[in-house]
């Protein structure tokens, strides 16, 4: 806790433990909160504040070749995933 | 009555090439089987080449097998014994077999990854309706089953036309199951190459098709030696492990029609 | 359609040598009517044979001793009824020059399975674990392995 104004403290923090996936392989878990991300974005539209943490939990447990070919997937309409409530 | 009879029971079989000859063709049909499916050149005619020759090396060693059974008198009860208990962990072997196929196909549906769209069947596959062809294929089975019991009751009871009227309806019922499961998959809307379920289901189905197609030549030769008055009331271990093994079959497809059509769909 | 035939057939219990099996082999000895022999009638056309009518030998002769009510061969283990001495071996008989024994000493189940080869041109043979004394008394011709 700074108590110089100017200073910006960085908090890091990373997704927190989810009791659906207890063990080392955590693939599920990251692509859980890709899915989950883009079905909130998908029914509550890219503002809605919740989604946020999904958003954060998929960044930092996917590797990003991840992302960005589910990514691809989903603009090509490839992607196997159901994203749709 | 001089007659010198050896002092066991058991059967001493004279020398025999078949084993040979049995291993030298499952040897051809199973390595030019996987040059088959890596593309090397013959790898079809030397396939059907083993095959062709699995089957007529088998024939000739089932001939001889008759012939020191039923006309040579060597089937004491101690052979019958020792025959039934190695057919019996034969058909274990088998189980074990269908297991490992069921593992993998758990091993890959129960969890599905993230590839398949963490979904079984996977996303862009098309599953059968287990309620049509497949239900009608499992009343099929188990009517087979019914009809092989009604023959070898009638075998017991001395009852011949029982045995033929049966048995012909068996292998009818067998053929019948084969031309459908055979239709289905003319038509079905997935390949063997689609992915770990067209993988699963197809070695499942097709390796359990393949034993029907056993299953029913087994029960044909047990109709051929029927007719041509080979079996006694009380003496078929031919066709006693014959139903065995259709037995077998029935109750595999059983597990195919609940895990792979039904649950899997 | 069989059925009829089948009540007709019943009654009869002689053996009839003009039957003749197809694809048998034997056909040919069919016409020696010798009461040893191990060739049954056969079945009548159009009905199941029955083991008495069809058996043919080794089987035949179990079947022919177990309808008098003894078995042919004897499968009972040997009977250790005590531990063998020079004097009083355990007697093993045996159609052939030698026998295997499993030795598990007096009484049955002493010790571990010891195999012996019991030898019809030793005096006798001991169990080297607790020592009991077989001897073979032999059973069989002195012409050595007939057949095969």
């Amino acid at each position: 806790m700074s108590e110089v104004e100017e200073v910006n403290t960085i908090k890091l923090a990373t997704a927190g433990f989810d009791a659906r996936f207890p063990n080392t392989n955590q693939t599920k878990h990251c692509w859980q909160n890709y899915v989950d991300y883009h079905k909130c974005v998908n029914a509550r539209g890219e503002e809605f504040a919740p989604c946020k943490q999904f958003f954060r939990a998929f960044h930092s447990l996917c590797p990003n070749e991840w992302v960005s070919k589910w990514d691809e997937q989903r603009e090509s309409g490839n992607n196997p995933s159901n994203f749709d409530v | 009555m001089n007659r010198s009879v050896q002092a066991h029971p058991f059967h001493l079989v004279e020398a025999s090439p078949w084993p040979l000859a049995v291993s030298f063709s499952l040897l051809t049909t199973t390595l030019s089987g996987v040059m088959t499916f890596h593309g090397y050149s013959n790898g079809t005619f030397l396939l059907t080449l083993g095959l062709i020759s699995t089957v007529a090396t088998m024939t000739l060693w089932f001939k001889d097998v008759s012939r020191e059974g039923t006309f040579q008198g060597h089937h004491t009860f101690a052979v019958q014994k020792g025959l039934t208990l190695g057919f019996v962990l034969f058909v274990v072997s088998e189980v074990f077999f269908f297991i490992s196929i069921f593992w993998a196909f758990f091993h890959s549906s129960l969890a599905p990854t993230v590839e398949l769209g963490a979904h079984w069947p996977p996303a862009g596959i098309q599953a059968l309706n287990p309620w049509e062809v497949p239900l009608l294929n499992t009343v099929i089975l188990l009517s087979s089953g019914a009809t092989v019991t009604y023959a070898h009751h009638s075998l017991i009871q001395g009852n011949r036309a029982g045995v033929i009227y049966g048995l012909i309806a068996t292998i009818t019922l067998a053929v019948v199951f084969t031309g459908f499961q055979g239709f289905e998959y003319y038509n079905a809307p997935f390949t063997f190459s689609d992915g770990v379920y067209g993988s699963t289901f197809y070695m499942a189905t097709g390796f359990h098709g393949l034993h029907v197609i056993i299953g029913t030549i087994f029960l044909t030769v047990g109709l051929f030696r029927v007719l041509s008055y080979h079996l006694t009331d009380h003496h078929h271990l031919g066709f006693e492990t014959a139903i065995l093994y259709w037995h077998f079959v029935d109750v595999v497809w059983l597990f195919l029609f609940i895990s792979v059509y039904w649950w899997g769909s | 359609m069989f059925a009829l035939r089948r009540a007709a057939v019943r009654a009869i219990a002689t053996p009839r040598p003009t039957v003749v099996r197809p694809f048998s082999v034997l056909a040919g000895n069919v016409a020696h009517r010798d009461a040893d022999s191990l060739i049954g009638p056969g079945a009548q056309p159009g009905t199941v044979p029955t083991d008495l009518e069809q058996a043919t030998g080794l089987e035949r002769l179990e079947l022919l001793a177990k309808l008098e009510g003894k078995e042919l061969f004897d499968m009972e283990p040997l009977n250790m009824t005590h531990l063998g001495t020079k004097q009083n071996p355990i007697v093993v008989k045996s159609m052939d020059t030698t026998r295997f024994v499993g030795c598990t000493g007096y009484p049955a189940e002493s010790h571990d399975t010891i195999w012996l080869t019991v030898n019809k041109e030793h005096d006798f043979d001991r169990c080297p674990e607790c020592g009991s004394v077989y001897k073979l008394d032999f059973q069989g011709s002195e012409d050595a392995h007939g057949h095969h």
